[in-house]
Parts: C-alpha cells; sequence; structure tokens
C-alpha cells in the first residue's frame, strides 16, 4: 500500500512540474505565480507527510538518521573467502560490487536464511565468483571493486565506511577462493564481538 | 481572520516570490547536476538488473511498479544509466538544461532503488534523494538563463530564479529537520543521553565498518562529550531551517553542519553524500558581484 501511495505521489510531482512547464509562456503572472504556489503546496504536501508520519515516499524522505539507540546486543553478518588450502580471508567490500554491503549485510542477516538451500548456494556462488573475480584484478595490481571505474580515488564513499582490505598486492589473498563462509558476528555494547558463528559455507 | 490571511498570503509571496538571480540558480544547477553525476559515476544500479533470481525472491511487486523495475534486463537498464549520464552531463554545462534534468530526475527516480532494493525499496541513505527531487524541480524552472552554453534569450521576471532555488534549498532543511523529529519521536530524550555513545561505540568496534578509530574511541571515553555531542546534533537537526530567514543564521549554520559532517565522519564512521549540496546555502551572485570589484583594483595594484 505504501508502495502505491509513493509511487502516486511521485507521479502527481512530475505530473505538475509538466504542467507548470507547458503553461510557461503566455500565462498571466498572477496565473503563474498560482500555478507555482500549487506546484510547492504539492512539494510540501508530500514531504511533510512522509516526515512527519515516519513513512517512506521516496524521493519524499522522512530521513531516520541515527533516531535510535544502539541495541544492547547486534547481530553482524560477515562473509570470508576460502582457498584451496582451506585458508579463510577477510572480503574486501569492493569485491561484492556492485552489489553494496550496506544492503548486502541486512540481506544476508533477514532474508539469505529465508532461501531454500538451493537458494542459498546459487547466491553464494554469485558472491564467491564476484569476490574471485575481483580478488585476480587485486592480485595483479588493479582496481578491486568496479565502482572505481571512472573517478578512482574520488568515487563516493558508502553512507557507512568500509575498510579497504586489499589494498596492495601483499594484502590480495594470493590463492584463488573456492568456498565461501557466512558468520554471525554478536556484537555486545561496550565490549565489542562475544561470539562468531558459522551460519553457512557454500559447496 | 482576514488580516491573518492577508498576512499569510503577503508572506508566502515574500519568502517565495521576491527577486532571485539567474546566476544562484545556475549554479544550482551545476552543483545538483555535479553531485548526481558524482554519485553514479561512482556506482552501477543497472549492473543489479542482472542479479540472480535469489536476490529478487522477497521484492514485492508493488515496489517493482513504484520504479518500474523489472529484474534481468542489465543490457537495456545500462542504456538508461548512460542516457541518465549524458542528460546530466548536458544539464551541467547548459545544453538543454531543463529538459535534461527533468529526463535525469525521472531517470534517477527509476535507477536509484536497484541499489537497496534486495533489501527495501528506499534508497533514501543513498545520495540520490534531494538530488531526484531538485532535478524536478530545476526542470520546471528557468534554470537554463545563466552560466549555460545556450543561455535563454528573454529575461523572465525575476521572482521565477527565487521560487525553485528555495524550494530545493527546503528540501535539504528537511533532511536535518525530520532527522530531528525522527530522533524525539521514536526514541525521546533518552537519545540525548545514549545516542551518539552507543552508535560510536558500534560503529567503531564494528570491523565491517570501522575505518577511523582515534576520534571515536577518544569520544566514547568522555561520556558527558557524548551527551554534549547529542545535544549539539538535536540542536542543529531542529535548527537549521532558519538559515531559509535568516543571513546570519546562514552564515554560522552551513559551515557549522559541514564541520559536523566531517566531524561525524571520522567518529561514528559514516558518510551524508547530500553534503556537498551545503554549497546550494551560497550567495553566488554577491560572491561574483565582490570579486568582480575587487579585480580592477587587483588590476591596478
Amino acid at each position: 500500500m505504501l508502495n502505491v501511495c509513493a509511487g502516486l505521489c511521485f507521479a502527481a510531482f512530475l505530473l505538475a512540474a509538466l504542467v507548470l512547464c507547458a503553461n510557461e509562456r503566455g500565462s498571466a503572472p498572477n496565473t503563474r505565480r498560482r500555478l507555482v504556489s500549487v506546484f510547492v503546496l504539492l512539494f510540501l504536501a508530500f514531504s511533510f507527510a512522509s516526515g512527519l508520519s515516519q513513512r517512506d515516499l521516496w524521493p519524499f524522505a522522512h530521513w531516520p538518521i541515527v533516531e535510535r539507540v544502539a541495541r544492547p546486543y547486534i547481530v553482524i553478518p560477515k562473509l570470508m573467502g576460502v582457498d584451496s588450502e582451506g585458508k579463510e580471508y577477510d572480503l574486501d567490500f569492493r569485491a561484492l560490487q556492485p552489489v553494496g554491503l550496506d544492503e548486502l549485510a541486512p540481506w544476508l542477516l533477514y532474508n539469505f536464511t529465508r532461501l531454500s538451500e538451493a537458494g542459498q548456494q546459487r547466491a553464494a556462488a554469485y558472491i564467491l565468483e564476484r569476490a574471485e573475480r575481483s580478488r585476480q584484478r587485486a592480485a595483479v595490481g588493479g582496481r578491486v571493486g568496479d565502482f572505481e571505474r571512472y573517478l578512482g580515488p574520488f568515487t563516493a564513499p558508502y553512507f557507512l565506511l568500509h575498510p579497504h582490505r586489499w589494498k596492495t598486492r601483499e594484502e590480495t589473498p594470493p590463492r584463488p577462493f573456492v568456498q565461501l563462509r557466512l558468520y554471525h558476528l554478536t556484537w555486545e555494547r561496550g565490549t565489542g564481538i562475544i561470539a562468531r558463528d558459522l551460519e553457512f559455507e557454500s559447496r | 481572520m482576514r488580516n491573518l490571511a492577508v498576512n499569510v498570503t503577503r508572506g508566502w509571496g515574500r519568502f517565495w516570490f521576491s527577486d532571485g538571480s539567474a546566476i544562484n540558480l545556475a549554479a544550482a544547477r551545476i552543483l545538483v547536476t555535479g553531485h548526481a553525476l558524482w554519485i553514479l559515476l561512482s556506482r552501477d544500479p543497472a549492473a543489479l538488473s542482472g542479479l540472480p533470481a535469489e536476490f529478487w525472491d522477497f521484492v514485492q511487486d508493488t515496489a517493482r511498479w513504484r520504479f518500474l523495475i523489472f529484474e534481468g534486463h542489465p543490457l537495456w537498464e545500462h542504456v538508461l544509466q548512460t542516457t541518465a549520464l549524458v542528460a546530466l552531463g548536458a544539464a551541467l554545462v547548459g545544453l538543454w538544461p531543463r529538459l535534461c534534468c527533468l529526463v535525469g530526475g525521472v531517470l534517477l527516480y527509476h535507477l536509484a532503488p536497484f541499489e537497496t532494493i534486495m533489501y527495501t525499496p528506499s534508497p533514501w541513505i543513498k545520495g540520490y534523494t534531494v538530488t531526484t527531487l531538485a532535478l524536478i524541480i530545476l526542470g520546471s524552472s528557468r534554470c537554463g538563463d545563466a552560466l549555460a552554453l545556450g543561455g535563454g534569450s528573454e529575461r523572465p521576471p525575476a521572482w521565477e530564479y527565487r521560487w525553485p532555488l528555495t524550494l530545493i534549498q527546503v528540501a535539504l532543511c528537511q533532511v536535518y529537520l525530520f532527522a530531528g523529529y525522527a530522533k524525539m519521536l521514536r526514541t525521546g530524550p533518552t537519545w540525548l543521553l545514549e545516542g551518539v555513545r552507543g552508535y560510536t561505540q558500534h560503529y567503531i568496534q564494528n570491523e565491517e565498518v570501522a575505518v577511523f578509530h582515534a576520534l571515536g574511541g577518544w569520544l566514547i571515553a568522555h561520556p558527558a562529550l557524548c551527551v554534549a555531542a547529542g545535544c549539539v546534533a538535536l540542536a542543529l537537526n531542529l535548527s537549521f531551517w532558519t538559515v531559509l530567514f535568516s543571513r546570519r543564521a546562514r552564515r554560522v549554520l552551513v559551515p557549522f553542519a559541514i564541520a559536523w559532517h566531517i566531524a561525524v565522519l571520522f567518529t561514528m564512521n559514516f558518510a551524508f553524500l547530500e553534503a556537498p549540496l551545503l554549497l546550494l546555502f551560497v550567495d553566488w551572485q554577491s560572491l561574483r558581484e565582490r570579486l568582480a570589484a575587487r579585480k580592477p583594483a587587483l588590476l591596478a595594484a
């Protein structure tokens, strides 16, 4: 229902903008001002409806930035690549691009576990393939992820920063990944990571 | 009652329809399109159309229709993404700026949600939000009358340059206002006591996120400072809208907000991607006039 409302709001906003464009020439100044006022009122109605109700009508956003208090315990999903010798490596977040870690993490936590076993294996195979392709590129001194292809160091960061792990050839895992493991880390407020549970490993 | 209505109408007219500057509106066009290009060139939403079916299993049909997103067409989405880049580039330099802003805005509305749709349909935090709205507003305004390769010939009344820029500035102020409102609505005064410390602890101890540790570590060692920082954050959130009405507030709060975002980056490890749009509050027309006035003096010296 919210998706429908939000879609209609954007459609109405866009339509109002087009009406405003179409009536620019030949309108009397007062008529033009009235049209502009309707457009502005429409914008204010949609944006305040989203903000005050704290419901998402994107691009009329409700901006709930760090609006809650951090919980005492948080479960954090963590992906590890495993090479042919069974050694585990941290993945560089850029190796997963075009998928962003900020979306992949909650997806792994809430949606991945609801997939069938075959579905989990297929999704893991895709992630593993992306990670291995990036590892190969980084291992010969190339860029790790796809997003740096145009702007290099001026690439926009993610909302949440993430450490660059494969900064040099030496820091890049030397052998091909053959397996993916998903851990759930439990973070306790004030202490840090207190548990590390293996949730899934690809075949 | 009648007086109130007259006053409201007058105030409305003064706020939206007093004289504006073609330079300032054109500068807004350059800033907004430049920002959109920065984000879009730093991502690849079209590629996400080709994700395996498992990533789409929990996407609602209504979300698909809302953004006209249907998976499995990466080639087609790349055509749209390239069109968006070309339109934004053209709008930046002022080639058919209004049409290009509208096209860019509509395409960003379609492309941006690819980044988040596997988990949530709303990409509100990804840097496209104010930009998408601003592009539609710019497309319906006289944003190409200055600083453009193909500048408009006939000059409209000066108020035509005021309302679009003000409306985009309102959209930016809403970010702060709604962020403060959300904190008070969802958590209440407890947020002041625990918000900053809790999030800073979480982000600097989360090895998947933490890039900067020193400043955040120092901050959480001083609980009173964390409470003070929470109070400042909320005060900034709830007072930022005053920049719409007061030049003095603008001079103080806009640089302060920029400094605050930099501090948040180094303590909490998150980047507010809309921060460059704070330059929309600079009066580029006055700056240009001041520089032009100094130029003869500099040349004489």
